[in-house]
Protein backbone atom coordinates (compact mmCIF):
# COMPACT_ATOMS: atom_id res chain seq x y z
CA UNK A 1 0.00 0.00 0.00
CA UNK A 2 1.46 3.65 -0.63
CA UNK A 3 0.44 6.72 1.43
CA UNK A 4 -2.04 8.18 -1.13
CA UNK A 5 -4.55 5.54 -1.18
CA UNK A 6 -4.15 5.65 2.55
CA UNK A 7 -8.13 6.41 4.15
CA UNK A 8 -6.42 7.47 7.26
CA UNK A 9 -3.06 7.84 8.67
CA UNK A 10 0.02 10.37 8.34
CA UNK A 11 2.89 10.60 6.58
CA UNK A 12 6.08 12.07 8.24
CA UNK A 13 7.54 12.55 4.70
CA UNK A 14 4.48 14.56 3.14
CA UNK A 15 4.38 16.27 5.76
CA UNK A 16 7.72 17.81 5.59
CA UNK A 17 6.85 18.58 1.92
CA UNK A 18 3.82 20.22 2.79
CA UNK A 19 4.91 22.46 5.61
CA UNK A 20 8.06 23.37 2.89
CA UNK A 21 5.18 23.92 -0.05
CA UNK A 22 3.48 26.30 2.49
CA UNK A 23 6.84 28.11 3.61
CA UNK A 24 7.97 28.65 -0.11
CA UNK A 25 4.34 29.35 -1.57
CA UNK A 26 2.91 31.49 1.29
CA UNK A 27 5.36 32.77 4.09
CA UNK A 28 8.50 33.90 2.12
CA UNK A 29 6.08 35.20 -1.11
CA UNK A 30 4.14 37.16 2.05
CA UNK A 31 7.15 38.62 3.69
CA UNK A 32 8.72 39.54 0.01
CA UNK A 33 5.41 40.89 -0.81
CA UNK A 34 5.71 43.30 2.47
CA UNK A 35 8.94 44.30 2.01
CA UNK A 36 8.18 45.56 -1.71
CA UNK A 37 6.76 48.73 -1.38
CA UNK A 38 8.42 50.31 -4.94
CA UNK A 39 4.93 51.31 -6.47
CA UNK A 40 4.12 52.92 -3.72
CA UNK A 41 7.22 54.85 -3.27
CA UNK A 42 7.44 55.82 -7.03
CA UNK A 43 3.37 57.17 -6.21
CA UNK A 44 4.56 59.01 -3.59
CA UNK A 45 7.37 60.56 -5.18
CA UNK A 46 5.06 61.92 -8.32
CA UNK A 47 2.59 63.43 -6.10
CA UNK A 48 4.36 64.85 -2.45
CA UNK A 49 7.71 66.15 -1.72
CA UNK A 50 8.73 66.67 1.85
CA UNK A 51 9.59 65.51 5.30
CA UNK A 52 6.00 64.81 5.58
CA UNK A 53 6.29 62.19 2.23
CA UNK A 54 9.66 60.84 4.07
CA UNK A 55 7.97 60.18 7.08
CA UNK A 56 4.56 58.79 5.70
CA UNK A 57 6.88 56.44 3.62
CA UNK A 58 9.32 55.38 7.09
CA UNK A 59 5.25 54.78 8.61
CA UNK A 60 4.36 52.54 5.86
CA UNK A 61 7.68 50.48 6.09
CA UNK A 62 7.02 50.39 9.86
CA UNK A 63 3.81 49.06 9.06
CA UNK A 64 4.89 46.40 7.11
CA UNK A 65 7.76 45.38 9.05
CA UNK A 66 5.20 44.52 11.95
CA UNK A 67 2.85 42.68 9.52
CA UNK A 68 6.20 40.47 8.56
CA UNK A 69 6.06 39.74 12.51
CA UNK A 70 2.78 38.92 12.34
CA UNK A 71 3.14 36.84 9.55
CA UNK A 72 6.49 34.67 11.27
CA UNK A 73 3.78 34.26 14.26
CA UNK A 74 1.41 32.72 11.94
CA UNK A 75 3.95 30.49 10.51
CA UNK A 76 5.09 29.34 14.05
CA UNK A 77 1.32 28.55 14.70
CA UNK A 78 0.53 26.60 11.28
CA UNK A 79 3.64 24.31 11.87
CA UNK A 80 2.95 23.75 15.85
CA UNK A 81 -0.51 22.97 14.56
CA UNK A 82 0.67 20.16 11.56
CA UNK A 83 3.45 18.70 13.80
CA UNK A 84 0.98 18.22 16.64
CA UNK A 85 -1.95 16.71 14.32
CA UNK A 86 0.80 14.16 12.64
CA UNK A 87 2.38 13.67 16.13
CA UNK A 88 -1.43 12.50 17.63
CA UNK A 89 -2.01 10.57 14.58
CA UNK A 90 1.58 7.91 14.98
CA UNK A 91 1.22 8.04 18.51
CA UNK A 92 -2.12 6.46 18.02
CA UNK A 93 -1.02 4.11 15.89
CA UNK A 94 1.60 3.25 18.48
CA UNK A 95 -0.77 3.11 21.21
CA UNK A 96 -3.98 1.22 19.16
CA UNK A 97 -2.70 -2.30 19.47
CA UNK A 98 -0.95 -3.68 21.95
CA UNK A 99 1.30 -6.42 21.89
CA UNK A 100 0.12 -9.90 23.61
CA UNK B 1 18.33 129.14 5.79
CA UNK B 2 19.39 126.72 3.41
CA UNK B 3 17.51 124.03 1.57
CA UNK B 4 18.71 121.23 3.55
CA UNK B 5 18.43 122.73 7.20
CA UNK B 6 14.84 124.16 6.23
CA UNK B 7 13.95 119.91 5.41
CA UNK B 8 15.90 118.68 8.13
CA UNK B 9 14.16 121.20 10.62
CA UNK B 10 10.51 119.99 9.12
CA UNK B 11 11.37 115.99 9.98
CA UNK B 12 12.15 117.23 13.42
CA UNK B 13 9.42 118.87 13.43
CA UNK B 14 6.97 117.12 16.03
CA UNK B 15 3.90 116.71 13.49
CA UNK B 16 6.49 115.67 10.52
CA UNK B 17 8.08 113.27 12.74
CA UNK B 18 5.17 111.92 14.86
CA UNK B 19 3.30 110.80 10.92
CA UNK B 20 6.69 109.16 10.49
CA UNK B 21 7.30 107.07 13.62
CA UNK B 22 3.46 106.37 13.38
CA UNK B 23 3.74 105.03 10.04
CA UNK B 24 6.80 103.02 10.92
CA UNK B 25 5.44 101.41 13.72
CA UNK B 26 2.24 100.26 11.72
CA UNK B 27 4.53 99.03 9.05
CA UNK B 28 6.56 97.07 11.41
CA UNK B 29 3.28 95.32 12.95
CA UNK B 30 2.36 94.54 9.51
CA UNK B 31 5.67 93.18 8.70
CA UNK B 32 5.50 91.00 11.40
CA UNK B 33 2.45 89.39 10.26
CA UNK B 34 3.88 88.48 6.76
CA UNK B 35 6.99 87.01 8.24
CA UNK B 36 5.53 85.08 10.64
CA UNK B 37 4.06 82.75 7.81
CA UNK B 38 7.19 83.77 5.55
CA UNK B 39 9.13 82.47 8.43
CA UNK B 40 7.63 78.84 8.87
CA UNK B 41 8.05 78.52 4.96
CA UNK B 42 11.84 79.84 5.25
CA UNK B 43 12.61 77.37 7.89
CA UNK B 44 11.13 74.67 6.43
CA UNK B 45 13.53 75.43 2.90
CA UNK B 46 16.02 75.44 4.67
CA UNK B 47 16.40 71.98 6.14
CA UNK B 48 17.38 70.70 2.54
CA UNK B 49 14.56 70.40 0.21
CA UNK B 50 14.87 72.76 -2.53
CA UNK B 51 10.81 72.19 -2.22
CA UNK B 52 7.51 70.97 -0.29
CA UNK B 53 4.19 70.35 -1.89
CA UNK B 54 2.18 68.05 -2.48
CA UNK B 55 0.03 67.55 -6.04
CA UNK B 56 -3.84 66.95 -5.05
CA UNK B 57 -4.36 65.18 -8.62
CA UNK B 58 -2.24 62.41 -7.04
CA UNK B 59 -3.67 61.45 -4.15
CA UNK B 60 -5.56 58.81 -5.77
CA UNK B 61 -2.75 57.40 -7.57
CA UNK B 62 -1.20 57.04 -4.35
CA UNK B 63 -4.10 55.01 -2.25
CA UNK B 64 -4.74 53.31 -5.30
CA UNK B 65 -1.25 51.48 -5.08
CA UNK B 66 -1.51 51.10 -0.99
CA UNK B 67 -4.84 49.30 -2.43
CA UNK B 68 -2.85 47.55 -4.95
CA UNK B 69 -0.09 46.37 -2.34
CA UNK B 70 -2.79 45.12 -0.06
CA UNK B 71 -4.63 42.94 -2.67
CA UNK B 72 -1.47 41.27 -3.75
CA UNK B 73 -0.61 40.42 -0.34
CA UNK B 74 -3.81 39.05 0.40
CA UNK B 75 -3.58 36.99 -3.11
CA UNK B 76 -0.77 35.23 -1.76
CA UNK B 77 -2.26 34.35 1.49
CA UNK B 78 -5.21 32.81 -0.57
CA UNK B 79 -3.08 29.71 -1.41
CA UNK B 80 -4.12 28.66 1.81
CA UNK B 81 -7.42 28.39 1.16
CA UNK B 82 -6.88 27.00 -2.66
CA UNK B 83 -3.37 25.23 -3.33
CA UNK B 84 -2.27 24.49 -0.17
CA UNK B 85 -3.14 20.39 0.25
CA UNK B 86 -2.64 18.46 3.40
CA UNK B 87 -3.57 14.89 1.75
CA UNK B 88 0.04 14.60 0.98
CA UNK B 89 0.57 14.59 4.89
CA UNK B 90 -2.78 13.85 6.52
CA UNK B 91 -5.46 11.40 5.66
CA UNK B 92 -9.04 10.95 6.92
CA UNK B 93 -10.57 13.35 9.68
CA UNK B 94 -7.67 15.14 10.74
CA UNK B 95 -7.25 16.19 6.90
CA UNK B 96 -10.49 18.42 7.23
CA UNK B 97 -10.24 19.77 10.06
CA UNK B 98 -6.23 20.71 8.89
CA UNK B 99 -8.10 22.96 5.76
CA UNK B 100 -10.37 24.53 7.98
CA UNK B 101 -7.84 25.34 10.65
CA UNK B 102 -5.85 26.93 7.33
CA UNK B 103 -8.88 28.39 6.05
CA UNK B 104 -9.31 30.77 9.15
CA UNK B 105 -5.95 31.45 9.52
CA UNK B 106 -6.18 33.05 6.38
CA UNK B 107 -8.84 34.85 7.37
CA UNK B 108 -7.22 35.83 10.18
CA UNK B 109 -3.98 37.13 8.07
CA UNK B 110 -6.84 38.79 5.74
CA UNK B 111 -7.36 41.19 8.68
CA UNK B 112 -4.38 42.17 10.01
CA UNK B 113 -3.17 42.74 6.17
CA UNK B 114 -6.34 45.11 5.70
CA UNK B 115 -4.87 46.87 8.40
CA UNK B 116 -2.24 48.49 5.68
CA UNK B 117 -5.31 50.11 4.18
CA UNK B 118 -5.26 52.34 7.46
CA UNK B 119 -2.60 54.19 5.49
CA UNK B 120 -4.74 55.16 2.10
CA UNK B 121 -7.13 56.60 4.66
CA UNK B 122 -4.14 58.72 5.94
CA UNK B 123 -3.19 59.97 2.48
CA UNK B 124 -6.84 61.01 2.33
CA UNK B 125 -6.03 62.85 5.58
CA UNK B 126 -2.92 64.82 4.92
CA UNK B 127 -3.85 66.17 1.78
CA UNK B 128 -7.09 67.35 3.19
CA UNK B 129 -4.97 68.58 6.36
CA UNK B 130 -2.72 70.58 3.08
CA UNK B 131 -6.24 72.20 1.93
CA UNK B 132 -7.19 73.23 5.39
CA UNK B 133 -3.63 74.51 6.30
CA UNK B 134 -3.73 76.92 2.66
CA UNK B 135 -7.53 78.51 4.03
CA UNK B 136 -5.86 79.36 6.97
CA UNK B 137 -2.26 80.61 5.04
CA UNK B 138 -4.11 82.21 2.77
CA UNK B 139 -6.30 84.24 5.34
CA UNK B 140 -3.29 85.56 7.17
CA UNK B 141 -2.15 86.57 4.27
CA UNK B 142 -4.58 88.68 2.93
CA UNK B 143 -4.74 89.94 6.63
CA UNK B 144 -1.19 91.13 6.26
CA UNK B 145 -2.30 92.36 3.01
CA UNK B 146 -4.69 94.34 4.14
CA UNK B 147 -2.14 95.82 7.40
CA UNK B 148 0.32 96.96 4.71
CA UNK B 149 -2.06 98.56 2.35
CA UNK B 150 -3.51 100.38 4.91
CA UNK B 151 0.10 101.22 6.52
CA UNK B 152 0.76 102.67 3.15
CA UNK B 153 -2.26 104.32 2.90
CA UNK B 154 -1.75 106.30 6.18
CA UNK B 155 2.18 106.90 5.92
CA UNK B 156 2.62 107.79 2.07
CA UNK B 157 3.24 111.34 2.05
CA UNK B 158 1.71 113.81 -0.34
CA UNK B 159 2.81 117.38 -1.56
CA UNK B 160 0.81 120.00 0.62
CA UNK B 161 2.63 122.94 -1.54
Amino acid sequence: MDFTSASHGASATGMETYKQDLRTNVFEKLRNALNDINDIKTAVSQGWVGTAADNFIANVITGANTLKDNVNVIEDSINQELDGAISQVYDMDENLVELD
Amino acid sequence: MGTIQKFTNTLQSNSARSTIEAGLDKMKSGLSAIQGWAGTAVNTASKGSTFVGMDYTKVDTIRDAIRTYVKNIQAIADYLNTDADPSKALKGEVEGAVKTYLSNMKQEMDAFISALLAYSDKMFEYAEAYRKSEQSLTSDINDAATEAASVAEQTTYTEQH
